[in-house]
C-alpha cells in the first residue's frame, strides 16, 4: 500500500508545532490493527506490536490481545510490525539465513542438522518438558557470556499458569521457568516491557539477549526487524533465537480455567507440568498424573487464530526444539544457522547436553515431516505475501543551495 | 554581628518605625539587576548601616513552568522542569520522574537507580561549586569566583560523556535513565574525585580559613534552630542551624537506602556554618560518587514506562542541592497531567531571608543572604 | 593574651591563604581560545542531528515528542522527512531516542550558529549531510603536571 499524497493546498506545515500533523495521507494507526487483525480473528498474540510501539503505550492484556493505554501518535510502526498484516518470508529468510529455501526444504525449512538432545544437569531435567534442551542451551550461553539475559516464557501474571515474557539471568530463573505452556504469552512484547534496550543510536555497554518463542512469535520478531516502517531498534541486541515446535495453542480461559480448573476441579496452582503428546493431554500435579485424556476434550479451546499458520517447526529460528522425532525424555533439535550449530556444539563440548544425530530418513524425522506438511498445506493467503506489499518509495530530494559548512 | 541595645521589630512585614524620635529609615531596593542580589529584588529598610527588615521580592524570573507542564506530555516536560535550576538539573528531574513513577506503578531497575544517584551527586557538587563561586565574587574574592567554576569543568566533562550534554542533561526518564555508562568512565571519575578533594583542601586554605572571610561570616546572619524549623527552611540552610534533616537519609529514594554516607550539620546557624555545610556536602558527594561506582549492579538501565498519566494523585520529593524539591501531581488518565504543583528548595527558603538579614550591616548582606543558597530562578519557576 | 593569639592565628591563616593562591600564580590557565583551539567531545555528544534518509519513514514521532516543537515533517515526493528549526532546539535528543528506525543520530557538531534566523531552519537534505570534520583537539584531563588542564587528545 503506497503512501499516495495529495498536494497540501490548505494544510501548510507550520513552524508553530503542528508540523507533525501536516501529512494529509491515510495513516495506519493501532485501530487499524484492531480492525484488520484482532477483530478478523487472526491475531496470534505474538506481541510484536507491543514491542515496537515507540512511545510504549501498548500492553499485554487479559484477553490475549494487545491493548492501548494512552494517546496514539499515528506513527504506523505497530501496524507494519504485525506479521499477520504481511510476512515476506523470502526476505526474512534472506536476512536470517542468507538465502531463500530450496524446494527440498519446503517442509522443514532451511536446516543444517537434526539431533536428539538431552540435558545433563538433573536440576534442568527435573523441570524440563522433554530433554531440557532449551534451558540447557540458554544456561550454556549465559555461563559462557554469549548473552547477558534470556527472554523466556514464565509466569508473570497473577493468574496461575498464564505465561508471559520473563527475563532470566541466572540458572535459578532458567530452571524455574523451564517447561512448556500451551497458551499464548505475547513473548515478543517482553522486548519492550522488561528490558528496554538503549534507545540511543550510540552503543554503550548494551546487553545481549537470546529469545525463546513459538514460530509465530519469531515471525513477529523478524517482521518487526525487516520492514522499513517497522521497528529495527527493538531486538538489535539479539544474539540467537530458539524456536519451539508448535501445532497450535489453546485459549487460557477455555482450557485452563474452564476445563482443567472448572470441570476437572484441579487447582491451577498445584499443576507442575502440562504436556500434549500423541493426541493425549497429560496434566501433572507434583509427581501424580492428574489428567490423562484424549486431546479432543479441549478441542473447543483451540485458538482459531492458529488455523492459518503454516509454520510447525519454527522455520525462522537459529535452533528449533521440540518433542516430536525423538524418544521420550529427549528433545529434537534442528539447527538452522551456523550460529545455532556453534551453540549446540559448544554446549556439547562444555558438557551441558548430550547429543545424538537424528537420521533425516528415520522414523522420527519422517513423523516430524508429516506434521509439518499437515500445517504447510494450509492456505496462508490471508497474510503471507512473498514480495513486499508495502514498498518504500524513493524520495524527491531538493539539492542544497544554501551556503553550509 | 553588632547587636545594639536598640530594639527592632522582628517580623519585617509592616513598615518600620524609626527607633529614635526624629530618626528616619531608608528603603533601599537591591536588585533585580544589582550585582549583589542575583535576579530577584530585596527591599531593604536601613537604619543607618543596619538592616531592620529585608523583604524579598521574587517573581522576576517567573515563567509559568507549572502551566507549561499542563500543556505538555510527561516526556516533553522534562527539559522545562530542569531549567529552573539548570545547575542542579538532575535533582529536579528526579522529583518529576519519581512522581510519575509513583502514579504509574513503574519501578526502575536497580542499575538505573544507581545511575540516578550518580548524576544526582555530580549535580549536587556542580551546584555547590556554582554557589561557592558566586559567594566568592559577592565577597570580592575573585579567585574564589574563578576556581570553583573552573573545577566544575571536571564534572561537566564527566557528565558530558555520560549523558551527552554538558549542563542540560534530561537524563532521567520515567522508568530509568536514558543511557548506560561509557567505557572508561569509572576510572576517570575516580581520578577526578580524588583530585577534586585535594582542590577542596585548597579552597579551605584560601577562603574558608582566610581571616578575611571568617571575620565577615562568623556570627553574621544567625538563623537559630527554632526559627529555622518554624520558618520551614530546608537543605543546607536547615542543616547549618544544627537540624539533622536530609531526605536522602530520612526517606531514602533511588539507591540512597543502600549507600553509606553522613549528613553534615553545623550547630551555629551563622553564615559560616551554612557555608561549611556546603563544603562538607561536596566532600561527602565526592566519596559517594566513588561508592556508587563501586557498588553499581549490572542489568538494564531503563524499564518500559508509557507516556501516560494515570488517574490519581502522587506526591514525590527529593533532596536537591538547595533543599527539598517536590512535585504534587494530579493525573486524569490522558497523556498530559491535570495539575503539577512544583515547589523547590529555594522557594521554601524564602522565609528564611528576612530572618537572616535582620540586624546585619548592609555590607554583610551578601554574606548572609547568599549563604542560604537562594537561587532566584528556582524559586520563581 | 587571647587577642594576641587570635591575631597570630589570623596572620598564619592569612599567609596560608596567600600562598595557596600564589602557588598557582604562574600556572597556565586552561581556557581554550575557541575557535583556534577546539574542544574534542566524545561520540554520543548531543550536538546537531544527522538524518538517514534511507531509514526515515516520516512517522512523525520525532515531531510529536519534541519538547520545543521545532520539528516539522515536510514532503519530498511520496516520502516525508523532518525539518528542524535550531533556533528553538534544546538538543535534548528525545527525537533521536524515540525514533523507531535509527534514522536520527547524534553528531559532535555543535557550532551551527548562523547570522540569520532563516538559515537556522535545516532542511532534511542539510540534516543528511555528514558532520564537517573539525580540528577538535583538546580534552580535559587531571593528569597534567599541575593538575587540571586541557591537553591534546591521543592521536593528535
Amino acid at each position: 500500500m503506497t503512501q499516495t499524497a495529495t498536494p497540501p493546498q490548505t494544510l501548510k506545515p507550520s513552524a508553530e508545532g503542528e508540523g507533525w500533523k501536516a501529512r494529509p495521507i491515510k495513516l495506519k494507526i493501532f485501530g487499524n490493527l484492531i480492525a484488520e487483525v484482532v477483530h478478523k480473528g487472526i491475531c496470534m498474540y505474538c506481541g510484536a506490536c507491543i514491542a515496537s510501539c515507540p512511545i510504549d503505550i501498548l500492553f499485554h492484556s487479559e484477553n490475549e490481545e494487545p491493548i492501548m493505554r494512552g494517546t496514539c501518535a499515528a506513527c504506523q510502526v505497530c501496524y507494519y510490525s504485525c506479521p499477520r498484516i504481511e510476512l515476506p518470508v523470502s526476505e526474512i529468510e534472506r536476512r536470517v539465513f542468507g538465502r531463500e529455501r530450496t524446494s527440498e526444504e519446503t517442509i522443514l525449512g532451511i536446516h543444517l542438522g537434526s539431533y536428539s538432545v538431552r540435558a545433563k544437569d538433573p536440576d534442568i531435567l527435573k523441570n524440563a518438558q522433554d530433554g531440557g534442551a532449551v534451558s540447557a542451551l540458554m544456561l550454556y550461553a549465559l555461563d559462557q557470556k554469549i548473552i547477558d539475559y534470556a527472554l523466556v516464557s514464565g509466569f508473570t501474571s497473577q493468574q496461575p499458569w498464564k505465561p508471559g515474557p520473563m527475563v532470566a539471568r541466572t540458572k535459578q530463573e532458567l530452571v524455574e521457568n523451564a517447561g512448556s505452556q500451551y497458551t499464548p504469552g505475547g513473548q515478543v512484547g517482553g522486548l519492550a516491557e522488561i528490558a528496554v534496550p538503549n534507545r540511543s543510536v550510540v552503543d554503550f555497554q548494551e546487553e545481549r539477549m537470546a529469545l525463546v518463542g513459538l514460530p509465530c512469535e519469531l515471525q513477529g520478531f523478524w517482521r518487526m526487524n525487516s520492514h522499513w516502517i517497522a521497528a529495527p531498534k527493538i531486538g538489535r541486541n539479539l544474539v540467537f533465537t530458539i524456536g519451539l515446535f508448535c501445532s497450535k495453542v489453546f485459549d487460557y480461559q477455555k482450557m485452563m480455567v474452564d476445563y482443567v480448573q472448572g470441570e476437572r476441579g484441579i487447582d491451577l496452582r498445584t499443576v507442575t507440568k502440562v504436556n500434549i503428546k500423541k493426541n493425549r493431554m497429560l496434566i501433572y500435579t507434583g509427581d501424580r498424573l492428574a489428567i490423562d485424556e484424549p486431546v479432543e476434550v479441549i478441542a473447543h479451546a483451540a485458538r482459531e487464530e492458529c488455523n492459518i499458520c503454516v509454520d510447525y517447526s519454527a522455520e525462522l529460528a537459529d535452533i528449533a526444539v521440540g518433542a516430536i522425532g525423538s524418544a521420550s525424555g529427549w528433545s529434537t533439535v534442528l539447527t538452522r544457522t551456523p550460529r545455532g550449530e556453534d551453540i549446540l556444539n559448544g554446549a556439547v563440548d562444555a558438557g551441558y547436553i548430550e547429543m545424538k544425530r537424528l537420521d533425516p530418513l528415520g522414523k522420527g524425522m519422517k513423523f516430524l515431516e508429516t506434521l509439518c506438511e499437515r500445517k504447510r498445506l494450509r492456505d496462508p493467503s490471508a497474510y503471507i505475501r512473498h514480495n513486499s506489499a508495502f514498498p518504500r518509495p524513493e524520495p524527491k530530494l531538493i539539492p542544497l543551495q544554501t551556503p553550509t559548512k | 554581628m553588632a547587636t545594639t541595645e536598640k530594639s527592632a521589630d522582628t517580623t519585617g512585614m509592616q513598615a518600620m518605625s524609626p527607633t529614635e524620635p526624629g530618626a528616619q529609615t531608608m528603603t533601599l531596593s537591591v536588585g533585580p539587576q544589582h550585582s549583589g542580589s542575583g535576579h530577584m529584588r530585596l527591599i531593604v529598610e536601613l537604619d543607618g548601616d543596619i538592616i531592620i527588615s529585608a523583604m524579598p521580592d521574587p517573581g522576576y524570573v517567573h515563567r509559568g513552568i507549572e502551566k507549561i507542564i499542563e500543556l505538555r506530555n510527561i516526556i516533553r516536560s522534562i527539559p522545562v522542569i530542569e531549567r529552573p535550576s539548570i545547575i542542579d538539573a538532575s535533582n529536579l528531574n528526579h522529583a518529576w520522574v519519581k512522581a510519575i513513577e509513583e502514579l504509574q506503578g513503574v519501578e526502575p531497575p536497580s542499575r538505573g537507580q544507581y545511575l540516578r544517584c550518580l548524576i544526582n551527586e555530580m549535580n549536587r557538587i556542580m551546584s555547590h561549586l556554582y554557589w561557592l563561586s558566586i559567594y566568592g565574587v559577592f565577597l570580592g574574592h575573585t579567585t574564589m569566583f574563578m576556581w570553583p567554576l573552573g573545577d566544575r569543568e571536571l564534572f561537566i566533562d564527566l557528565a558530558e560523556s555520560l549523558t551527552g550534554a554538558r549542563i542540560t542533561y534530561s537524563y532521567l526518564v520515567p522508568g530509568g535513565v536514558r543511557r548506560d555508562l561509557p567505557k572508561g568512565f569509572a576510572e576517570e571519575t575516580i581520578k577526578r574525585t580524588k583530585y577534586f578533594e585535594k582542590r577542596l583542601d585548597e579552597y579551605e586554605n584560601i577562603f574558608f580559613k582566610n581571616p578575611l572571610f571568617t571575620s565577615r561570616a562568623k556570627g553574621i546572619g544567625v538563623l537559630t534552630r527554632e526559627r529555622a524549623v518554624a520558618l520551614g527552611s530546608t537543605g543546607p540552610t536547615l542543616r547549618g542551624s544544627g537540624i539533622d534533616r536530609d531526605l536522602r537519609k530520612d526517606e531514602p529514594y533511588a539507591a540512597y537506602g543502600e549507600l553509606d554516607f553522613k549528613v553534615h550539620t553545623r550547630p551555629d546557624g551563622d553564615s559560616y556554618s551554612r557555608a561549611m555545610v556546603h563544603m562538607d556536602e561536596m566532600r561527602e558527594s565526592s566519596q559517594l560518587i566513588r561508592q556508587i561506582l563501586e557498588k553499581l549492579p549490572s542489568g538494564p538501565v531503563r524499564r518500559k514506562a508509557p507516556i501516560v498519566v494515570p488517574r490519581g494523585e502522587a506526591y514525590a520529593r527529593v533532596e536537591s542541592a538547595r533543599g527539598e524539591c517536590s512535585f504534587y501531581l494530579i493525573g486524569e488518565g490522558g497523556d498530559k497531567p491535570y495539575r503539577a504543583r512544583y515547589i523547590t528548595g529555594s522557594y521554601r527558603n524564602l522565609t528564611a531571608i528576612p530572618e537572616v538579614l535582620k540586624g546585619v550591616r548592609l555590607a554583610d548582606m551578601p554574606t548572609s543572604w547568599w549563604s542560604i543558597d537562594y537561587w532566584p530562578v528556582e524559586a520563581d519557576r | 593574651m587571647a587577642p594576641i593569639v587570635g591575631k597570630f592565628k589570623a596572620a598564619v591563616n592569612g599567609w596560608i591563604a596567600y600562598s595557596a593562591g600564589l602557588r598557582h600564580l604562574f600556572h597556565k590557565p586552561y581556557t581554550l581560545r575557541f575557535p583556534e583551539q577546539r574542544y574534542a567531545v566524545e561520540a554520543g555528544f548531543r550536538g546537531r542531528h544527522l538524518l538517514h534518509l534511507d531509514r526515515c519513514t516520516g512517522c512523525g514521532i520525532c515531531a510529536w515528542i519534541c519538547p520545543e516543537k521545532c520539528i516539522t515533517i515536510v514532503q519530498r515526493g511520496d516520502r516525508w522527512f523532518p525539518q528542524y528549526f535550531y533556533g528553538r532546539c534544546c538538543f535534548c535528543h528525545f527525537c533521536t531516542d524515540y525514533c523507531p528506525e535509527f534514522a536520527l543520530e547524534e553528531t559532535v557538531e555543535y557550532d551551527i550558529a548562523e547570522y540569520t534566523r532563516e538559515l537556522l531552519v535545516w532542511s532534511p537534505e542539510r540534516l543528511a549531510k555528514p558532520p564537517a570534520k573539525k580540528d577538535d583537539k583538546y580534552v580535559f584531563s587531571v593528569d597534567g603536571p599541575r593538575g587540571a588542564s586541557q591537553v591534546p587528545e591521543q592521536g593528535h
